[in-house]
């Protein structure tokens, strides 16, 4: 996303370092930054925003906000946290969403009296500077508060909206099956009923996709003087289907697609409607909103500094933790007494009433369930129980405790025995999927799912001391203290369990509505680790480990494979794993002779053979000898081969030779590994089954060594090579195959990429050495002409050293 | 007369890599190349329908499994078979639906590596890999973290290292490379993995086998580690 350093700059009042340095202090403290560019007078990031933080920090003030924590310099102006816009419908207009899970929030503003046209030529740089185009002050506005805020706006010409007895009344719905919308740009696009859209109530025509794109029906135009504003959220996932249907990607839908907070549409639209106003004149004459029930609470995360220290390594106090709490500007309270936090909670609910599916955001104070009573004690004192949500999770999750040494401040569980009418189902984030709901459990739901509590666990309360509890009853319809003994909710056997094991500080943390990424104590974790910096904690060595490492029978099987076959001259190769037959077959391969998974080695080890004996003379072997270790599918089950291919380039003797040496690497693997292979022995490959052949086997660990220090690959030419021979008398005395070797070497020159003596003979006082030539150019296809010449040269040189003839 | 025995660089890099991490107290865990998308995605806390998936482009299979595209469900497979302490490798084949070039693979292999005790740290992480690459590279080198975002890790972190010194390949020496990426096991995974989250923490790290062996060794070309040409292997002696 790019971001421009004049913009962030408005954001200060301090001035911003140089562009060098927010680089370097955002790709170690947040995000990488992979491109800076001097544009005009001003600086254009490229930042890659992290999957996480794109609900925040896909705009300028989000960016600045990161700023702020790393650099610790104070915003001197924060549109979304400043103050919290309070929304009142006022004026014609109305709003009507089908489905408030498609869309949570929705509101709209109509402005009249505006006139349309060029925007101000600070907009226009804004814009321009980070790549955007500008089209007029109304569509302007509305994309730089979405690069300013991070909420995607829209505007609608009213004039061009069938009003029903002067009302603006949009329908928030999704498409039919067949029906039609023209874009903005012009193109008409085919719906279907996973496409959401807004359409004008009274006409039913599309006015544009939800979340992706606006149509031409309700474009703003030169001669529009009335909008209606759009600022919304969409489901995440039911935009990005429909961008993914569509093959419709915009700055939009990528906003929506990652989630946006519920609360950012209020507070961006009145920066959108101030903007509107300063840039196209008009009156806002009609507001309307909908939106499902926000949370009355906010997030909150409890921790301690030791358990910050526990994961990142750190030696943090509570002070420097609470320090960087602070540069993030986040509330926080540092509990000194929890266990007296806890029980004063309680007290403050008794009376509150019971509610059976009370949710701790929505409903506290003024109705809990056992649960949510002591969730929200705990978590109000500084502890977050994460996963551990309902009351047997946090019976397993937390540590137990004897009856005469619990202490207020801990948990009493029970099992009521009083089995109440359950219906219907509930999602769970943690699991992420559907749970049936239960009344008495006997295994945990979703803090280590399905662990066996067997007496089962259905109901919790806060001890608080002198026998007495404080506890969410269903039977008295609220919150109520009372004697444990004299208690009908607690007249079964109980549990005790403990919260708070010492005497430490506790933070409790509130996370503003921007941060829809900080739910558990280990994403508070990460921000205090990459805001202390990474670099500041150093390496700490792990302690020696006293077990004996499990072994693994196939590796150590392939490890002892390869020493084997290597010391008889086997050469080991990996191929593809995809090949045009097989019984596995991939629903999205990469091209169609690669649409299935291979079943055998034996199919890409013939290829192999056959690219090898080309090369061979290029390596000087005299036969190719390899080998594959992998993985097969059969239609049922992977297993893993061993494939051994010799192809011999005896010419006189090809297969006897190859299947003497085939032969001869299975009898070595029989011998080394104790084993008879039960295998059958083809033309040129056998191949086994690792698992199979070593059955019950124990193997040892070979000692087998690494590479040679000092190895650099030279990567092969890609073009042909060419063979030669040359044979060459050498008089006695006169030289030998080294000497022959140099000259044939320095008069071929670079070209001669190998030569191997292959014959050597003496007659009448004479040598004849003969050698075979490879000639490789890394630079083109060589001409026999080329090598000709060449051979020319050297026959020439040879012929001119005094006892030598080239034969 | 004895031959020279040659190693493919692959199978060398594994070994030395069990070589290092055995002596650290790792075990070798492996696990099928064809895995369902629990232990791929939801076990690793990468939900359904999340750009997340998106960073991982899948072969899928008729019934609904997919090549695994990374080895991190062998983790996963291992930590409902054991409980902690934990120090595992799991090298192993991946894929990843991706068109081929120089720098990448549809097929390649990764070396992941995960530590679960009750008291295993960042600062722990930092030590492995400093240890690591500076044993696998045979130089000196340094580690450095940058905050970044997988699904089954927080903190995330992209792991740079830089070699210095003699020994350091000259192309290389004195520069930060990207090489593996890493965090801290998210809660989700451990609980989803049957462990308890209260008690137990760790890190895991991961990164291609093939990239190392490009940095160490200069081969420029990520195609010649699969395409099953033996002047690869002839390339590389044995000590």
């Amino acid at each position: 996303m790019k971001v421009s350093l004049s913009w962030l700059q408005t954001f200060f009042e301090t001035p911003l370092p140089d562009a060098e340095d927010i680089k370097q202090v955002l790709t170690f403290g947040a995000f990488e930054v992979e491109d800076v560019e001097g544009i005009g007078n001003d600086v254009v990031f490229d930042v890659n925003v992290l999957p996480n933080r794109a609900h925040d920090c896909l705009s300028h003030r989000g960016i600045a906000k990161e700023l702020s924590v790393l650099l610790d310099i104070p915003m001197k102006r924060d549109p979304l946290l400043d103050q919290k816009n309070s929304c009142v419908c006022i004026g014609d207009l109305s709003v009507v969403v089908d489905d408030s899970n498609a869309c949570p929030v929705y509101h709209a503003a109509r402005i009249s009296g505006i006139t349309v046209g060029p925007s101000p030529d600070w907009l226009v740089k804004r814009l321009e500077t980070i790549g955007q185009r500008s089209i007029n002050n109304v569509v302007d506005a509305t994309n730089f508060v979405m690069h300013e805020l991070g909420q995607p706006l829209h505007a609608f010409d009213t004039g061009k909206l069938s009003l029903r007895d002067g009302i603006v009344s949009l329908r928030v719905r999704m498409a039919r099956a067949g029906e039609r919308i023209h874009i903005l740009g012009g193109e008409e696009i085919e719906l279907s009923e996973r496409i959401q859209l807004i359409t004008d109530a009274s006409s039913e025509e599309p006015l544009a996709i939800a979340g992706i794109k606006g149509g031409a029906h309700a474009e703003v135009d030169n001669a529009t003087t009335d909008i209606v504003l759009e600022s919304a959220k969409f489901h995440p996932s039911l935009t990005r289907k429909a961008s993914q249907i569509l093959k419709i990607r915009t700055d939009a839908s990528q906003r929506f697609e990652n989630e946006i907070p519920d609360e950012l549409p209020a507070q961006a639209m009145q920066t959108l409607i101030e903007l509107i106003l300063e840039v196209a004149g008009g009156k806002q004459i009609a507001y309307s909103y909908v939106q499902r029930q926000m949370p009355k609470l906010p997030y909150i995360v409890g921790f301690s500094s030791s358990e910050v220290n526990a994961l990142l390594g750190t030696q943090l106090s509570d002070e420097e933790v609470a320090r960087i709490l602070q540069r993030f500007g986040f509330e926080f309270e540092i509990v000194r007494d929890p266990r007296a936090k806890i029980v004063d909670c309680a007290r403050s609910a008794i009376g509150a009433q019971y509610k059976r599916l009370a949710r701790i955001r929505f409903d506290t104070p003024e109705s809990f369930n056992c649960s949510s009573l002591t969730s929200w004690c705990a978590i109000e004192a500084g502890y977050s129980f994460g996963i551990a949500r309902i009351a047997i999770d946090q019976f397993a999750y937390l540590d137990h405790v004897d009856e005469k040494d619990a202490l207020p401040g801990d948990f009493v569980f029970t099992n009521t025995g009083v089995v109440q009418k359950q219906d219907g189902v509930m999602y769970s984030r943690v699991l992420d999927t559907i749970v049936q709901d239960e009344s008495i459990r006997t295994q945990t739901l979703e803090f280590l799912p399905g662990t066996d509590i067997g007496h089962g666990v259905d109901h919790v309360g806060v001890y608080v001391g002198d026998g007495k509890v404080i506890h969410a009853s269903s039977s008295a319809g609220e919150v109520v203290e009372e004697l444990l003994y004299e208690s009908k909710g607690f007249s079964k056997e109980k549990w005790y369990r403990r919260v708070v094991h010492s005497n430490e500080s506790r933070f409790a943390v509130t996370i503003p509505y921007t941060r829809l990424d900080l739910r558990l104590p280990s994403d508070i974790f990460e921000e205090i680790g990459r805001v202390y910096g990474y670099k500041n904690i150093p390496a700490k060595q792990l302690p020696p480990r006293e077990l004996v490492p499990e072994s693994n029978e196939v590796f150590l099987c392939s490890e002892i494979i390869r020493k084997t076959l290597g010391n008889l001259g086997f050469l080991e190769v990996y191929s593809y794993s995809f090949r045009d037959v097989g019984k596995v077959l991939l629903s999205n391969p990469l091209s169609q002779d690669k649409a299935y998974l291979r079943e055998t080695l034996a199919g890409g080890i013939a290829d192999d053979l056959e690219k090898g004996e080309y090369h061979a003379s290029f390596l000087g072997l005299q036969s190719v000898l390899l080998y594959e270790i992998g993985t097969v599918f059969h239609s049922n089950e992977e297993r893993v081969h061993v494939c051994v291919g010799v192809r011999s380039l005896d010419s006189k003797n090809r297969d006897s030779r190859s299947k003497e040496k085939l032969l001869e690497a299975k009898e070595a693997l029989e011998r080394v590994l104790g084993i008879n292979l039960d295998v059958q022995i083809g033309d040129e490959t056998f191949e086994f089954d690792i698992e199979r052949a070593i059955s019950g086997k124990k193997l040892w660990s070979t000692d087998l060594a690494g590479v040679a220090p000092g190895v650099v690959y030279v990567a092969p030419s890609s073009y042909p090579h060419v063979l030669r021979d040359i044979a060459v008398w050498v008089a006695d005395g006169k030289g030998d195959s080294h000497t022959v070797l140099e000259m044939v070497q320095k008069s071929a020159g670079d070209l001669l990429v190998r030569a191997d003596l292959f014959d050597t003979f003496t007659k009448d006082g004479r040598t004849s050495y003969a050698y075979h030539l490879v000639f490789q150019s890394r630079e083109k296809t060589l001409t026999d002409h080329e090598i000709n010449d060449i051979m020319e040269k050297v026959t020439v040189l040879l012929d001119a050293q005094e006892g030598w003839q080239v034969r | 007369m004895k031959l020279t025995l040659y190693h493919h660089p692959l199978s060398a890099a594994i070994r030395d890599a069990v070589r290092i991490f055995s002596r650290m107290g790792f075990d070798v865990a492996s696990g099928p190349e064809i895995e369902d998308e629990w232990h791929n995605f939801t076990a690793l806390n990468v939900p359904k329908d999340h750009p997340a998936r998106d960073m991982q482009d899948t072969f899928w299979l008729p019934d609904g499994r997919v090549l695994r595209t990374h080895t991190s469900p062998v983790q996963i497979r291992w930590m409902k078979t054991h409980s902690p302490p934990i120090r595992i490798i799991a090298p192993g084949k991946v894929f990843r639906n991706e068109a081929t070039d120089m720098t990448h693979e549809a097929q390649f292999y990764q070396l992941e590596g995960l530590v679960v005790s009750e008291d295993t740290t960042l600062a722990h992480l930092k030590w492995v890999l400093e240890t690591f690459f500076s044993e696998f590279f045979d130089s000196a080198v340094e580690v450095r973290l940058r905050p970044s975002f997988f699904g089954f890790t927080e903190p995330s972190v992209e792991v740079d290292m830089r070699m210095s010194g003699e020994s350091a390949p000259q192309k290389l020496r004195d520069r930060w490379i990207e090489v593996f990426g890493a965090g801290m096991v998210h809660p989700y995974v451990l609980n989803n993995a049957g462990i308890n989250s209260k008690k137990y923490r760790g890190f895991a790290f991961g990164g291609g086998i093939e990239r190392l062996c490009m940095l160490r060794w200069g081969i420029d070309d990520i195609r010649v580690f699969h395409d099953g040409d033996i002047r690869l292997t002839s390339q590389f002696p044995s000590k």
